[in-house]
């Protein structure tokens, strides 16, 4: 039976066949086909179009939030900024002419003939005028003034600040350098307010003409583009709005593809929902990318004007202006660095568009095309790096800081950095270096050095260089080298002597050869520089010659134990083995710590670290934390007076004998150092207000032909020649007396041929009698020697 | 019951009486008196008469800039100053003196016993305000010492 049901759609083919085979065959109504299948698609194309709406709308959300979450917050990652030290002026103060002419320039001050803005300088003779700009120091923020100074003698003689005379000024402190992120993007913020109306004016004729009429993308402004390239038959000109620009540095990559660009105008139009046009135009000045400086990526133009004209913006003039935005269009290819001819015809083009929209007259235009590229140099000192001494100060400051912190949070550290001393340094190493090699006949560089500068009283680092490639961001020497010490580890000898109680410089004690037998059979046989043997001495001529035999036989005397507690005590933190080698140096050292050691002795006992940092504050200037001076102290200044007395004989005649001649004064307290087959050369030495620590040697360790005295040496004088030498002063008042042959004390006319410190209290009940002295000459050394051969020695056999 | 109750009053009291001890000790100890007294002098005279010494003209004047900062209670703006003065002026013993002051203001014992070293080394009997600064030093050295015992002294006693 069959059923006359009607058909559905859905069975409808199947039963027109079932049909065919038992009827003939009638036609099948085709007229209803094409318009099911248009409803298909239409019906499937809204279901879709409502789908994609849906899913584009869910993607504009979430760009509209990733938008405003970046651009409401800190919109930049903010490196921590890095000074050094403000340059303090007052009456009295031992400054040269060409030390402040020298610290105003490298901090972009300019000499005026008549001084009327912040930022220039004035010098008539012996008087200077400076105009001081306003600065958020660490401790306070202080405005612009105009400071009057006179000098007289190499001093600052009179001082007045603001027409009233003055006890105390300053100068802002030097930009010495970032903490940059792994992208070593730099930059500068600035208000829109604070920015020229030329500018803004300029780069909106330039860049985007329809900025304040469009809606973040410019239709007629991607059709003149299209035009112009077609015409052109390549890219010269994009269509892109300042808005849109802005989106693709600040949120996007520089990738060329459709899906870029999309999503680039969708945000844009986003963005104008958002802000204001001056938040966007304030947002564009700040990220524009203007060129590179070595690692460091130069954004925004407050930084660029900086860096280009060692000015603030709002000191540029149009000529600068116009420059600064034509680069927008090429940093590189237009840098005036480098392309002065193409920075001057794209500046020219700036200039042409704004005087055709008016923005400038036409004889504003003529003269500012008459006028030459003048920029600033990129090395200069306020804008070139200081690689040893940021990487000190990134070192110190992680203890208490994360890199993080650092890197993104526009920080300012204020360090103890001397802009001037630290150029002396660096031409010192770098020329002395260069003339050793020549010497020496290398042919090509060979040599390496580093030096560190400390205040002898507070350990602040004033100069630290690390290679002689002094802006080298790599292997620091200076903090990193472990090298032999040489003889700079004699004094901590002789301190380890003075301090027994059993020794004073006058004591006489031998230079024979010595020899000492490890456990495992080895010897250890010192032997002289000189490979002479020098006999019974004064202790103080032993240590100014610094002769290994005797410092040998009265390092093994006093033990070794004693020495490496006296190098604990001088502040040095590491292991030291008990291996009598290290009484001639065999222990490695950096430089830094190096001066550590010497730091000690320069400060009259107190143990210190030298330190980089003065203060950490905000970018809003509230302050973080304030180093202050740190340090127990470990030995009493007696006895560091004394141990001082032997470090001036080295100048007054030992190995550091040449000072005395350079300076015209012994008050010098100095030590040479050279290591084992002459791999390292080391001078130590400090005068009443810095110590300094050079290294020289080669990085492959290998001998070279200069001793601590002929390659060192050299570096140090010249920096504290530089510098200005304050001849040493007392810590305290020793006792002095004349003493012996046989380093007995007396009288001066009873076989006096010395006069010797002694420990304060010392002299009293010594009878310094002729018949007393003379017939008892020679117990003084057979004792003490008698007296420390029975102390048992340390696990190595004493010979002799 | 009675007794309970004594012996619960007693036990109540004895402890009372300890914890209190060393508080009480602390309100009538001569050192503690002595202290308060030597804070009125310090402010009254003897700050005045130091300023009497002969200081550098640019660290007199952070020296009234570090006394400003003190007096409106900022020690950490005064302690600043200080330290300008002190790289101004390395070896004057009236700075360190000061800044130990107010380390010792601030609680910072171990610093204010290193400072008082240094205060000492540089201390020259040539020195317009040598007796007073001695003086002042030394009394400063004995409340840091008095503090450190009182640190180490046990608070509950029985």
């Amino acid at each position: 039976m069959t059923t006359a049901k009607k058909p559905t759609r859905a069975n409808k083919s199947s039963s027109t066949k079932t049909a065919s085979k038992k009827k003939k065959p009638t036609p099948i109504p085709t007229s209803k086909s094409p318009r099911s299948w248009k409803q298909q698609v239409w019906s499937w194309g809204w279901r879709l179009a409502i789908i994609g709406a849906l899913a584009l709308s869910i993607w504009l959300v979430y760009l509209d939030a990733q938008l405003r979450s970046q651009f409401d917050g800190n919109k930049w990652t903010l490196p921590a900024k890095v000074y050094a030290r403000p340059l303090s002026l007052y009456p009295g103060l031992l400054l040269s002419p060409e030390q402040l002419k020298a610290e105003l320039q490298w901090n972009d001050y300019k000499a005026v003939a008549h001084v009327v803005s912040p930022g220039t300088y004035g010098r008539d003779g012996d008087d200077w005028v400076i105009y001081r700009r306003a600065f958020s120091f660490a401790d306070r923020s202080e405005g612009a003034l105009k400071i009057r100074l006179s000098f007289a003698s190499g001093r600052i003689d009179e001082l007045s600040v603001a027409g009233e005379p003055q006890g105390l000024a300053r100068i802002e402190p030097q930009y010495i350098g970032g903490i940059f992120p792994a992208h070593h993007e730099d930059r500068e913020l600035i208000a829109l307010q604070d920015v020229p109306p030329a500018l803004v004016a300029a780069l909106v004729a330039v860049e985007d003409r329809g900025f304040f009429d469009h809606y973040g993308i410019s239709i007629r402004g991607i059709l003149r583009a299209m035009q112009a390239n077609v015409a052109a038959g390549r890219t010269v000109q994009g269509g892109s709005t300042l808005t849109q620009q802005l989106v693709k540095n600040f949120f996007l990559t520089n990738e060329r593809s459709l899906q870029r660009k999309i999503k680039e105008a969708f945000m844009s139009v986003l963005l104008e929902l958002h802000y204001s046009k001056e938040e966007i135009l304030q947002a564009y000045l700040n990220e524009v990318y203007l060129g590179q400086s070595g690692r460091r990526s130069i954004h925004g133009i407050a930084l660029a004007s900086r860096f280009y004209f060692a000015k603030n913006v709002q000191q540029l003039d149009l000529s600068e202006i116009a420059l600064l935005v034509g680069m927008i269009k090429g940093p590189s290819y237009y840098n005036p660095l480098r392309r002065p001819d193409r920075a001057r015809a794209r500046r020219d083009v700036v200039l042409n568009v704004m005087a055709d929209l008016n923005i400038i007259s036409a004889s504003q235009r003529i003269n500012a095309q008459g006028q030459a590229i003048r920029v600033a140099d990129s090395s200069r000192a306020g804008q070139r790096e200081y690689p040893a001494f940021i990487q000190l100060v990134k070192r110190q400051l992680q203890s208490d800081y994360r890199l993080q912190d650092l890197q993104n949070t526009g920080l300012r550290i204020f360090t103890t950095l001397d802009p001037w001393l630290q150029h002396a340094t660096e031409k010192s190493v770098q020329q002395h270096v260069a003339q050793l090699e020549r010497q020496a006949g290398f042919t090509k560089p060979t040599l390496e050095a580093a030096a560190v500068i400390t205040s002898v009283d507070g350990a602040e680092v004033r100069a630290i260089v690390g290679s002689r490639r002094v802006q080298y961001f790599g292997f620091n020497r200076a903090l990193d080298a472990q090298r032999s010490i040489g003889s700079l580890a004699k004094p901590a000898v002789y301190l380890t002597a003075l301090a027994s109680g059993r020794y004073n410089w006058s004591s006489i004690i031998d230079d024979k050869a010595v020899r000492v037998a490890g456990q495992d059979g080895s010897l250890w046989q010192p032997r002289n520089y000189d490979k002479k043997d020098h006999g019974k001495l004064f202790m103080v001529d032993a240590m100014a010659r610094s002769l290994n035999q005797a410092t040998a036989r009265l390092g093994m005397k006093l033990g070794i134990g004693q020495v490496v507690d006296t190098f604990e005590r001088l502040g040095l933190e590491k292991t030291i083995p008990p291996y009598p080698s290290i009484l001639l140096g065999s222990l490695s050292m950096s430089p830094l710590e190096a001066t550590q050691m010497f730091q000690t002795y320069a400060s009259g006992g107190f143990a210190m670290k030298p330190r980089a940092i003065q203060a950490l504050t905000t970018s809003d200037n509230k302050v973080l934390t304030s180093y202050a001076l740190e340090g127990r102290q470990v030995y009493s200044p007696e006895l560091m007076e004394n141990l001082r007395y032997g470090l001036q004989q080295v100048v007054v005649q030992g190995t550091a004998k040449r000072l005395g001649r350079t300076f015209n004064t012994t008050n010098i307290a100095a030590k040479t150092g050279t290591s084992d087959e002459q791999r390292d050369a080391w001078f130590a030495g400090f005068d009443d207000r810095h110590l300094g620590v050079i290294w020289l040697g080669r990085d492959d360790n290998k001998s070279m032909p200069f001793t601590g005295a002929s390659g060192a040496l050299p570096i140090w004088q010249n920096i504290f020649i530089q510098a200005g030498l304050e001849p040493l002063t007392p810590l305290v008042d020793l006792d002095w007396s004349w003493v012996n042959a046989y380093g007995n004390t007396v009288d001066e006319n009873c076989g006096g041929i010395r006069r010797m410190p002694f420990m304060p209290g010392t002299l009293i009940d010594r009878d310094i009698s002729c018949e007393t002295n003379n017939s008892n000459s020679t117990h003084q050394i057979d004792g003490a020697e008698k007296e420390l051969n029975k102390r048992s020695g340390s696990w190595f056999d004493w010979l002799f | 019951m009675v007794r309970l109750v004594i012996l619960a009053c007693s036990i109540t009291g004895l402890l009372a009486a300890c914890s209190i001890l060393p508080k009480g000790n602390n309100q009538h100890d001569p050192r503690q008196q002595q202290s308060s007294e030597e804070n009125s002098v310090f402010q009254q005279d003897d700050l005045i008469r130091l300023d009497e010494g002969q200081h550098h003209p640019a660290v007199q004047v952070l020296l009234s800039q570090a006394e400003q900062a003190r007096q409106q209670g900022d020690s950490k703006q005064a302690l600043a100053y200080l330290d300008r003065a002190r790289q101004i002026q390395p070896r004057n013993s009236a700075i360190f003196y000061r800044q130990a002051w107010l380390n010792y203001q601030l609680g910072e014992l171990q610093q204010v016993e290193q400072l008082l070293q240094r205060a000492r080394l540089f201390l020259r009997s040539s020195v317009a305000n040598y007796e007073v600064l001695q003086r002042r030093i030394q009394a400063l050295q004995h409340k840091v010492e008095a503090k450190r015992d009182l640190i180490r002294r046990p608070s509950f006693m029985f």
